[in-house]
């Protein structure tokens, strides 16, 4: 599954590696082995609960603008609510090495714009009833939405039009400084909440030159060398219509919908190549590597990582099935414990990672979490899922996809991806659907022994230390092989 | 097989350019996009009425005493249920660690999550199985009487440790609650280590856990008849009790504690300001505009208070408020993290704030309309989401209240600044804002904040 972390109470959120880690001078894998094709779409009328949430799509239409502009328009609902999202297919991957921070400062300046009005851009479309409204950086791409009442879709289309036809002209200096201040402030923030630096861990799991290396990373010095032309070139290559995704998602009428899309993001023409995205590079470990790292935190935390296959593939699927089961084991074996397991896949377009995630009490210890982790996932490689168990992840899957598509906000940002491994490079929910469907137990053993061999993976032990540095202080960092 | 160890200690790592290579070059700007058309009209305000389905709400009560709501959402993909199942840190004496394990241990037992707040303990989980109404029924078995397994109780025997940040924060809960009676409901607060042996934990879930004290409320393609059986076989063997009135939970007459800041030093370069307040009731004739005053404080990015915390002044990341209804009362929280030598500056504008929202004068109607617009807009929404209408609906009944969305949007209506300015005046007048501040040791220990009421010295 895509990460989601929507934050209610920020005006952006940057959405980057939380527990990013990969091996330094592993090698590069270009997804061509054994992941399996984008599956076929599911069958409509299906009775199934993968059926019935397919069915639920069915009024979905999709079409491009002569610009390139992707639309989606997503007719549902009876209440006269509409979400607007507009995503652009280029992220914190695409800023260049050395820049890092600057796809979340083009994020920010987008609300600065006052699209020819003389007051806040906020100020303004919360007039017109908008709740939910906010941006939000990953590394694969930069997504803004709001929810207002149907009757202000024009209102709201037109100020998200407006916005993009408008950053570069209205683009200074002064607002530039003025948003590296906010964003160096919303970073000092997520740091105190995580109580680590990305950079230790992603240093691990990605090398030098792959596009996620420094997508997690917002230095200082970076951000303080982001001038007018580096953030108009930015802005001009990554939002490039060809590069723009429009969702509406609600009660509103489709064709009045159409019309109005298409004359205001038709209007919006290229002025620069847009950005190439890159391609799929999962970077693969040569050995387990080990890091101890003092943080000022409450309790110690062990971390299991491996880098895994993107999202939209079969494999990718068939590991959302081995978290859930390996969440189940692990906890099996540690509830008299009573500790806190979080075991994801974390599906991203060039590279995902699976996470196992043990909060443990302070000074006792990661040896204990990592004997359970080991021995559910010794089993797991040893023997295929029985059907019963497949069966009930794969259920709670798809409940989980259902939820997200029955809250209007993220069933448009789901709607709104563009995951290079579907088919056509659009996010289609039947084949993601039939993705699920369509896993055996032998797809989900093979993708478990193909993606968590034992011997080369990511352990991250952080003790709870109060004198630690507040970004956290690496103690060991130790490479087994 | 591991054929070689390779130890290295790291040195300076955070921070640190992490790139030897110079920095890439971009390509220079061209020339801009341009859009040309006009600002369609601005639309007359949303007409609530017309915004969405009613929803209808059947109730029904299983011979145990289980109150039950179904709303009902045809062709519903999945069904959503939310219980509440008593208990809570009502100030009834009880170590809210015992209610603690028992809330973990639930939660691994049932498929969904439980979450425990000092109204107790509430079980959500959703189903799209053809076993919809199994789900439920495990709900209520879990908790109706003696049916909890053995085995859950395992794991009820942990440890529980509070952060730093649930110190401070049960510090300010309690100030608001506990300023006159220790004792009162929600005053207690959940600090230290506890370990929880199973028998006062089964002692506790026959103390509190009482059938005619639950509420499930049921949100999805459902049919009444099935689920009511169903639920009534399930819980046959669970012993039927009077039903009991929702229990009412008193606070003691407003009187701050003194003094109202009270402020933590830390290692860490950030100062964090939370401050809570209670306010009237849901059913009071107030608590629309006590809403709508929360909004204009911190409920909307923008507010005042956010624009000039972070964009004039590029101070803060943002500023918020929340209003949490509480059944017999409602409170608002409102929070923002600064660097810490800005924290009485960003004071000084919050007081200014709360005097704002109690001066009819310097309140606009502009902002009393937006606020009214997104507060209507965010019931319409609650009451659209099946997951958020389970927990509202549950939310009432929990306080004995009444479940109508169209109740609630009428009555913001009528809001206007006259009501705004009068409802601050009497709840968030600055003196009645219980603060907690915190920030780096060594400014907080040299840097004493003003505020009405005083303040206390930091502490490390």
């Amino acid at each position: 599954m895509p990460r989601r972390s929507w934050g209610p109470c920020a005006l952006c959120g940057l959405l980057t590696g939380l527990v990013a880690l990969s091996p330094v001078g592993g090698r590069g894998q270009a997804l061509d082995e054994d992941v399996g094709e984008p599956a076929r779409a599911l069958a409509v009328g299906d009775t199934s609960l993968g059926g019935r949430l397919a069915q639920t799509f069915v009024d979905v239409r999709r079409h491009e603008l002569p610009n390139g502009v992707h639309v989606v328009l997503d007719p549902h609902g009876e209440t006269a609510l509409v979400t607007v999202a507009v995503s652009i297919s280029a992220g914190s991957r695409d800023q260049g090495h050395g820049w890092t921070g600057l796809a979340h400062l083009a994020e920010h300046l987008m609300f600065r714009s006052r699209a020819s009005q003389p007051s806040h851009y906020i100020e303004r479309i919360e007039n017109l009833g908008a709740i939910e409204v906010n941006g939000v950086t990953e590394r694969d791409r930069t997504v803004y939405f709001e929810t207002v009442p149907s009757e202000a879709l024009d209102q709201v289309l037109w100020f998200e039009a407006e916005r993009f036809a408008q950053v570069l002209p209205e683009l200074d200096a002064a607002a530039i400084a003025n948003e590296r201040e906010i964003v160096l402030r919303e970073r000092a923030i997520r740091e105190a909440q995580r109580r680590i630096g990305p950079s230790l861990v992603d240093r691990e799991l990605y090398p030098v030159g792959h596009s996620y290396a420094e997508a997690a990373l917002e230095r200082t010095q970076d951000l303080a060398a982001i001038g007018l032309p580096e953030m108009r070139s930015f802005l001009q290559r990554a939002y490039a219509p060809s590069l723009m995704t429009i969702v509406v998602s609600g009660r509103f009428d489709p064709e009045h919908a159409h019309e109005r899309v298409e004359a205001l993001f038709g209007t919006l023409r290229a002025s620069a190549p847009p950005i190439e995205p890159p391609g799929v590079n999962v970077p693969r470990l040569d050995a387990e590597r080990r890091l101890l790292i003092d943080v000022p935190r409450a309790t110690d935390q062990l971390s299991v990582l491996w880098p895994t296959p993107p999202y939209g593939t079969q494999d990718d699927a068939a590991l959302d099935i081995a978290a859930r089961l390996l969440a189940v084991d692990v906890q099996e074996r540690l509830a008299r414990l009573g500790l806190v397991v979080v075991v994801r896949q974390d599906s991203a377009d060039v590279s995902s990672e699976l996470s196992v995630v043990v909060e443990v009490p302070r000074r006792s210890g990661t040896r204990i979490p990592l004997d359970a982790v080991d021995a559910a996932l010794r089993h797991r490689l040893a023997h295929p899922p029985r059907p019963d168990e497949l069966e009930r992840a794969r259920l709670h899957m798809l409940e989980t996809l259902a939820s997200a598509a029955s809250s209007r906000r993220e069933r448009a940002l789901m709607l709104s991806r563009r995951p290079p491994a579907f088919p056509d490079g659009v996010y289609d929910p039947r084949t993601d659907l039939a993705r699920y469907d369509s896993l055996d137990p032998d797809a989900v053993h093979q993708a478990i022994r193909r993606w968590l061999p034992r011997d080369r993976r990511l352990l991250v032990s952080l003790n709870a230390s109060a004198r630690a540095p507040f970004e956290g202080r690496l103690v060991t960092r130790v490479v087994v092989r | 097989m591991r054929s070689g160890i390779t130890i290295g200690v790291a040195v300076g790592l955070v921070g640190v350019g992490a790139c030897g290579a110079p920095r890439e070059t971009l390509p220079p700007p061209r020339e801009p996009l341009v859009a040309h058309l006009a600002l369609p009209p601005r639309p007359p305000p949303p007409e609530p009425a017309a915004m969405g389905p009613a929803t209808s709400i059947e109730t029904f009560v299983l011979p145990c005493g289980i109150e039950v709501h179904l709303a009902d959402r045809p062709h519903a993909v999945l069904t959503y249920f939310a219980l509440y199942a008593g208990g809570g840190h009502l100030g009834d004496g009880s170590p809210i660690a015992v209610d603690l394990a028992v809330t973990y241990a639930i939660e691994d037992h049932v498929d969904g999550r439980a979450a425990l707040d000092r109204r107790g303990l509430i079980l959500t989980s959703r189903s799209g199985s053809a076993e919809t109404i199994e789900r439920a029924v495990e709900l209520v078995r879990v908790v109706g009487g003696e049916s909890l397994p053995v085995s859950l109780l395992a794991r009820a025997g942990e440890s529980i440790e509070a952060s730093g940040t649930s110190r401070m924060e049960h510090d300010l809960v309690s100030r608001v609650y506990g300023g006159r009676s220790p004792e009162a409901a929600y005053a207690n607060p959940r600090v230290g280590r506890h370990f929880v042996p199973a028998v006062p934990i089964r002692a506790r879930i026959a103390q509190v856990f009482d059938p005619a004290r639950m509420r499930l409320v049921v949100v999805g393609d459902v049919d009444r008849a099935t689920l009511e059986a169903q639920l009534a076989a399930a819980t046959r063997d669970v012993a039927a009790t009077p039903h009991a009135a929702p229990r009412e939970i008193e606070i003691a007459p407003w009187a701050p504690p003194r003094p109202q800041i009270r402020g933590y030093g830390s290692d860490i370069s950030l100062g964090h300001i939370a401050g809570l307040a209670a306010g009237p009731a849901l059913d009071d004739p107030s608590h629309a505009a006590f809403r709508v005053a929360a909004t204009i404080l911190g409920g909307m990015y923008s507010s005042r208070a956010n624009l000039v915390f972070r964009d004039e002044r590029r101070e803060t990341y943002g500023a918020h408020a929340a209003v949490f209804d509480r059944g017999t009362h409602a409170l608002v929280r409102f929070e923002t993290t600064v660097e810490t030598p800005q924290l009485g500056s960003v004071l000084e504008l919050l007081f200014d704030e709360l005097d704002r929202l109690g001066t009819l004068e310097r309140l606009s109607e502009e902002e009393v309309a937006r606020a009214r617009r997104l507060e209507i807009v965010r019931e319409v929404a609650r009451w659209d989401d099946a997951e958020a209408l389970a927990m509202a609906i549950l939310e009432a009944r929990i306080h004995g209240l009444r479940a109508s969305p169209q109740h609630a949007i009428e009555a913001i209506m009528t809001v206007n600044a006259e009501a705004v300015a009068e409802v601050s005046r009497h709840w968030l007048a600055p003196h009645r804002l219980a603060l907690i501040v915190s920030g780096r040791s060594d400014w907080m220990f040299t840097h004493p904040l003003s505020a009405p009421g005083g303040y206390a010295a930091a502490e490390p």
